[in-house]
């Protein structure tokens, strides 16, 4: 599954509204909630950890995708 | 890449730190940021240190208080207030988490989440007074339960002013009592306050007199001293009452309305042959209330306790609370109450019930005992949690 796939679920979002620049400041529904429940879902979708740094700095599909590739984790586009 | 991307990253370091003086500095810019421009390092410590003296948990300790720090500078704040917490037949230590505040360009990442995650795991029993439901959803995440809205009571002390002055626009009439609201709406279209409001009141009065007035039996004072004994004493007698709530002993009234905010808040006693059986604190609203008041004064019914079963002494300590607010030349009296025994008594002596907003969230660390589910069995009141601090 692709994070922008994660990223509409988790916010009841189209999957054509979601592009690399989607990001808390432009999504209503990307509350800290919200946020925290990306987090929960990427992290088990992928079978990954993120650190706190990774955490605070998933705020856009951009640095999500950038982040995730650092954990070695693909996905078809 | 992952090198790459850790780098960028942890370029910005961020942790949750309990504060200590090392971070008095940190917390004061957050302060003056947030609050108060006022707030310098200095104000802080000794303001901590205070406040560790009185920590009723750990005496001595530093109170709870933890920051959300992105390279040194603080982007999230959380703070506690200590209490004793009467539960199960024993008092245990808990606390409020009080002041979760979030820089608004940092709201909707996990600044919030991980702010209280970090308090949880150091808290044990904890509980919130929570208004907005983002952070109360916030709150349920990490295990707390919401137990309810505590609904509030008001009991109108000059409804001409009352009645003319309500802002109907921003106060949401469909949520108030059919009977209120339709006094609002005829004393505003048809300018005719005075004539029908007196009229009103003096049917309120008549019923107060009738059905709930102090009698004659009781002593109402408003000392300016606690006597330890003598609030213990009550304390110990009312307890046996209340499945839980937050212990209102002696020290805990001295802690919590002694020499706060200039003196806002009067202590009233009920007296029965001269052994206290019931108190109450009033607070004084600020001179700069919420806009929608547009002028109305409202004090709040902060804290009352007497034996519940004892509504003779309920009503007398209530009227001794109206008559408080008289003096203080207030518009309104605002109590706000979860407890089964009080929403009788309060209508007895001609209070009107609104839709509570504050929800009372409470987090059980695992392995301890249950706490109860149901609102009506706890015993809080506007005071608690400094809730009362917006009038």
């Amino acid at each position: 599954m692709a994070p922008e796939e994660i990223v509409a679920k988790v916010f009841g979002a189209a999957l054509s509204e979601v592009r690399d620049d989607t990001s808390n400041k432009t999504l209503a529904a990307w509350d800290s909630l919200g946020h925290i429940t990306l987090i929960l879902e990427l992290e088990a979708t992928y079978g990954i950890s993120l650190s706190p740094e990774e955490l605070f700095a998933m705020t856009d599909v951009a640095s999500i995708k950038r982040i995730l590739s650092s954990h070695g984790v693909t996905w078809w586009p | 890449m992952r090198d790459r991307v850790k780098q960028e990253t942890s370029g910005t370091k961020v942790e949750v730190v309990r504060v200590d003086d090392r971070h008095a500095a940190t917390l004061a810019e957050f302060i003056r940021e947030v609050w108060d421009s006022r707030a310098t390092p200095e104000g802080v410590r000794r303001a901590r240190v205070a406040a560790a003296a009185a920590n009723p948990v750990t005496p001595g300790e530093e109170i709870p208080t933890f920051l959300f720090l992105a390279n040194g500078r603080a982007l999230g704040h959380v703070t506690t207030i200590p209490i004793r917490l009467w539960s199960g037949g024993t008092e245990r230590p808990a606390h409020w988490v009080k002041g979760l505040w979030v820089l608004p360009e940092h709201r909707n990442g996990p600044v919030g989440f991980l702010l209280l995650k970090e308090a949880v795991r150091h808290l044990g029993f904890a509980m919130a007074m929570v208004v907005e439901p983002a952070p109360r959803r916030l709150f349920e995440a990490l295990g707390f339960t919401d137990v309810g809205a505590v609904p509030n009571f008001l009991r109108v002390l000059r409804p001409a002013k009352v009645l003319r002055e309500l802002d109907v626009a921003s106060i949401d009439l469909a949520r108030m009592p059919r009977c209120l609201s339709l006094a609002v709406r005829t004393t505003q279209w048809s300018g005719i306050a005075t004539g029908a409001v007196a009229v009103a009141a003096g049917v309120t009065w008549l019923w107060t007199a009738a059905a709930g007035g102090p009698g004659h039996r009781f002593k109402v004072e408003a000392p300016t001293g606690v006597n330890v004994r003598e609030y213990d004493d009550l304390w110990r007698l009312t307890r046996t009452e209340i499945a839980a709530g937050p212990v209102r002993d002696a020290s805990y009234i001295r802690r919590r309305y002694s020499s706060r905010d200039e003196g806002r808040y009067q202590l009233v006693t009920v007296r029965r042959d001269s052994a206290l059986v019931g108190f109450a604190v009033v607070r004084q609203p600020r001179t700069e209330g919420d806009p929608r008041l547009k002028g109305i004064r409202v004090a709040t019914l902060s804290e009352a306790t007497f034996p519940t079963d004892r509504t003779d002494v309920g009503l007398a300590l209530v009227a001794a609370a109206e008559e408080t607010a008289r003096q203080l030349e207030v518009d309104a009296l605002l109590c706000t109450a979860s407890h089964r025994s009080l929403p009788p008594l309060l209508r007895r002596r001609g209070f009107v019930r609104l839709p509570g907003n504050v929800h009372f969230l409470v987090h059980r660390p695992a392995g301890e005992c249950n706490l109860p589910g149901v609102l009506a069995d706890w015993w809080l009141m506007r005071g608690d949690s400094e809730a009362d601090e917006v009038f």
